[in-house]
Order: C-alpha cells, then structure tokens, then sequence
C-alpha cells in the first residue's frame, strides 16, 4: 500500500506537475508532492496522507509560504 | 459524489452556456463569449502566479549564481534561494490549492459544453436548467452547425486543431523561463537533479502541443473553441502582466530578421 502511494506521487511528479510545463505553482520549499511523499514514508499511509492534505490546503495565496520540511 | 459535483460545479456553469445559448442561438460564439466571461472571473485568481512568475524570470541570473556557488550543500541553496526570494517579496504562485480548484472549474467547463454538443436527450439536459423560461422544448433541436464546423464531431479539415496546437505552443513558451540559461546552471549541479528537470520541461514543451492535436482530432470541435478560446485569452493576459516571456529570443530574434530585410 505504502508502496503504492509513493509510486503515484512519483507518477504525478513526472507527468502531472505543472512544474514539468515551467510553472511552479507551490509556495513552499519542499513543495507540496515532495512533502507527502516524505510525510508518508516517515509515517505511513494514513498520517502521511493526512499531512500531506493539511499542507495542500495551507498553501493557499494567504499563506506565507517558505522553507516548511516534514518534521 | 456524483451529485455534489453537479449541484456545486457542474449546473452553475451550464446554466451560463445555456443563458449564452439562449440568447444568440448560435452554439459556437456562445461558446466563445462564455469562455470570454469565466476568463474575465478569474483574472483575480491567475494575477498572482504571473506577476510572481515576471519576478522569478527576472532575478533567474543571481538564482544561478546561487545554484552554482553552493552546488555542494543542497540545503544552503535552498536557504539562499528562499532569501532571495524574500527580499524581492517573491512567493513562487499562488498554491497548490488555488491550482487544484481552477483545474475543478476547467473540467465543469469542459463537461458543460460537451454536454451541450454531444448529447441531444434534452430531457436531462432540462433537468439541470434552473428557470422554467430557459428550458428547452422537447421539440427543440440545438444548432451545432457554426462556420464549417459541426459543433459536436471533430473539425474534419484540422484548421482549429492546428490553430489551437500553435496557440497552446505560444502560451507554454511565454510562461516558461528562458529555458537555455536554467539549462545551463543545471548542468553545473553535481547531482544532475536539476538537469533532469530543465530536460523535462523541454520535453514538455513539444509533449503538449502533440496532445493537444490528439484532442482536435477526437474531440468535438464545440469543446475545442473552447481550448482554443482559454488560450488565446492566457496569451493575451500573458502579455499584458508579464510580456513575451520565454518567448522573447524569438520576438528579437523576428525583429532582427525584419531589420537585416
């Protein structure tokens, strides 16, 4: 399952980013796909998942953005 | 889920097409005000990432010199690069969020006009009307025909696709940053990390222009003025909140050529 995960957000870090199309659209340093796919190798499926949600929706344009690493 | 979809996203911008529709009764151009309109609502949204996008292309030089000098120590770099983008008030777009619900929005978009061109049952097409005014009767047919074109097949001699290929190339190549410089600096990273990237952005510079030609030939034209509409209406925005961008080698290079004439 873990395994799965990782492979997805790898998948959509190759082809789906909008980083590949010249636009970085995240505002934090890792970004967003790096985050969860950190988050959830150090804490597994469900927690993982859930922060990387929780930084998904602080990265809005009223945030402040910035170096945010999993800690 | 399906069902909050269509309350939330899906209905209220069928209704606007069908108020277009309505109103000049002919599909193609009340596809292309429509396109118009939902673009003029969002300015708000897209402002932000390409002024953000206008700074980052212009200090690229001193984020090279960055990249090179702490090549060795990933972690300073991104330090460094942070500082920078601080002190010239940069904060690279405007999130993640704000992308996934534009993409929420263009998908709506896309499936009420395929809705409008593909499927003639007019019954479930009334069921999401709001106004009893607005209905269609049932015996109603709705005109797909505009120009030469048959709103719900696929332009059969290929002139919207290619336009839309060539404005979707434009438009990717002005939100680009120049990519010969970022190519460069990435080369000099010990990690080849960063070179991999800049490759891939190159790659995907031609990868969409070829998907996009896939689409012309299987989508309905109807849903391809509408493509083609959203990004001549990015090019235009484009220009006017960051000019030509990545694309301003090949204005010059234009410019020179018209000169030497």
């Amino acid at each position: 399952m873990k395994k799965l995960i990782l492979i997805l957000i790898k998948l959509y870090k190759k082809f789906l980013s909008p980083i590949n199309f010249g636009t970085r659209i995240c505002k934090y340093n890792p970004s967003c796909s790096d985050y969860t796919y950190e988050a959830v190798e150090k804490y597994g499926v469900i927690k993982g998942l859930l922060k990387g949600l929780y930084r998904i929706i602080r990265c809005n344009p009223f945030s402040k953005g910035g170096y945010d690493p999993v800690s | 889920m399906s069902n909050i979809w269509n309350v939330i996203f899906l209905n209220p911008i069928f209704n606007i097409l069908v108020i277009f529709y309505d109103t000049i009764s002919n599909l193609g151009l009340s596809i292309f005000l429509f396109t118009v309109l939902i673009k003029f609502i969002l300015i708000p949204l897209t402002i932000p990432s390409l002024k953000m996008s206008k700074k980052q292309r212009d200090i690229q030089p001193e984020l090279n010199k960055i990249r090179q000098k702490y090549k060795y120590d990933k972690r300073k770099q991104a330090e460094m690069q942070m500082e920078l983008f601080k002190k010239h008030g940069i904060n690279t777009g405007a999130g993640c969020l704000t992308s996934i619900v534009m993409m929420t929005l263009m998908i709506a978009i896309y499936n009420s006009v395929r809705m409008l061109t593909m499927n003639p049952d007019l019954t479930s097409l009334n069921e999401r009307i709001y106004f009893e005014q607005m209905k269609f009767d049932s015996s109603k047919i709705i005109d797909t025909k505009f120009l030469y074109l048959d709103l719900s097949k696929p332009d059969p001699y290929l002139i919207l696709t290619v336009i839309t290929v060539l404005l979707q190339f434009i438009s990717t190549k002005m939100v680009s940053p120049y990519t010969e410089t970022s190519e460069k600096a990435a080369k000099q990273t010990p990690e080849k990390s960063d070179d991999m990237m800049a490759m891939m952005q190159k790659q995907n510079m031609y990868i969409m222009p070829i998907m996009f030609f896939f689409f012309g030939i299987t989508l309905p034209s109807g849903v391809m003025i509408y493509i083609a509409t959203s990004t001549l209406f990015q090019i235009v925005q484009t220009y006017f909140f960051s000019g030509w961008g990545g694309l301003k080698p090949w204005i010059n290079k234009l410019k020179f050529a018209k000169k030497t004439l």
